[in-house]
């Protein structure tokens, strides 16, 4: 009965506190319980944007765990400037495009193809990109370059602003928005090419 | 809310993580064990490395006293 309740209690607590308020709390405390909330919360979302990213369900495992301990042992350094979601998937961002860069395995036929248009600065509509069909969308960012595709990742999926993704990639504002602009040219780019008819 | 292309495709993604969640899990949790334990292991020993090699440090600087001459001396 005492077990249930204790449960009972644990889980509410588990969704009621916020995630700045579990980190301090596992800082003080050192408790694994409150790890174990943010790994609830955290970890099948880095999965997939790893997975997203790297493309082979093998190495976003991997990515999942090195992230994972990367968050856990950097937590005192999470000053609270951005949301606590922001910050860890700015370290999952980072891992896999510096991950990438290192195994220089990420080599599509289509990336000097697009390379091309990247002088060509038109202004893509939002909705142009939001409306491609969730199978399509499947192809396309499997062709885009892995900087490309988190930019987009972070504006879209996490609808983080300029400025935070300022904080994530550490660019100035004006770069990042020359960034977005590329990455969404390409994306049109490449639907264009395969989509055409 | 409706979710847009994006959250729906990183949802399908998301869903492959059942298969692997369980090894992740493990081994998170295993090296976590460790790094707990190599820290445990340094707030043990630490202090009493340096306790020592400060010891150590000070038999060198007057090799031939022993504690009760130092307090001659002194």
């Amino acid at each position: 009965m005492l077990k249930f309740l204790f449960a009972l209690l644990s889980n509410g607590e588990r969704k009621t506190l916020t995630d700045e308020e579990v980190v301090s709390a596992y800082l003080k405390t050192q408790n694994n319980y409150y790890f174990e909330i943010l790994y609830g919360r955290y970890s099948s979302k880095i999965f997939g944007k790893c997975l997203t990213i790297l493309k082979e369900e093998s190495l976003a495992q991997d990515a999942t765990q090195d992230v994972m301990m990367k968050i856990l042992l950097n937590l005192s350094k999470f000053g609270g400037k951005s949301k606590f979601s922001t910050w860890v998937y700015s370290i999952t961002y980072n891992f896999c495009i510096d991950f990438i860069r290192k195994k220089k395995k990420d080599k599509s036929q289509y990336y000097e193809d697009v390379s091309q248009f990247e002088d060509v600065v038109d202004e893509v509509d939002d909705k142009e990109i939001l409306e491609i069909e969730l199978e399509r969308l499947k192809v396309i960012m499997e062709r885009i370059p892995p900087d490309d595709k988190s930019i987009l990742m972070m504006k879209y999926l996490d609808g983080m602003s300029i400025k935070e993704i300022c904080l994530v990639i550490n660019k100035t504002e004006s770069a990042i928005k020359m960034q977005i602009k590329r990455a969404k040219l390409k994306f049109v780019r490449i639907h264009r090419t395969l989509y055409a008819a | 809310m409706s979710k847009n292309n994006f959250e729906q495709l990183e949802e399908q993604m998301e869903q492959k993580y059942d298969d692997a969640s369980e090894a992740i899990k493990q081994n998170v949790t295993s090296r976590k064990g460790t790094w707990d334990l190599i820290g445990d292991l340094f707030e043990l020993y630490i202090p009493q490395i340096f306790s020592t090699l400060i010891g150590s440090n000070a038999n060198h600087a007057n090799p031939g006293l022993t504690q009760g001459e130092e307090s001659d001396n002194e």
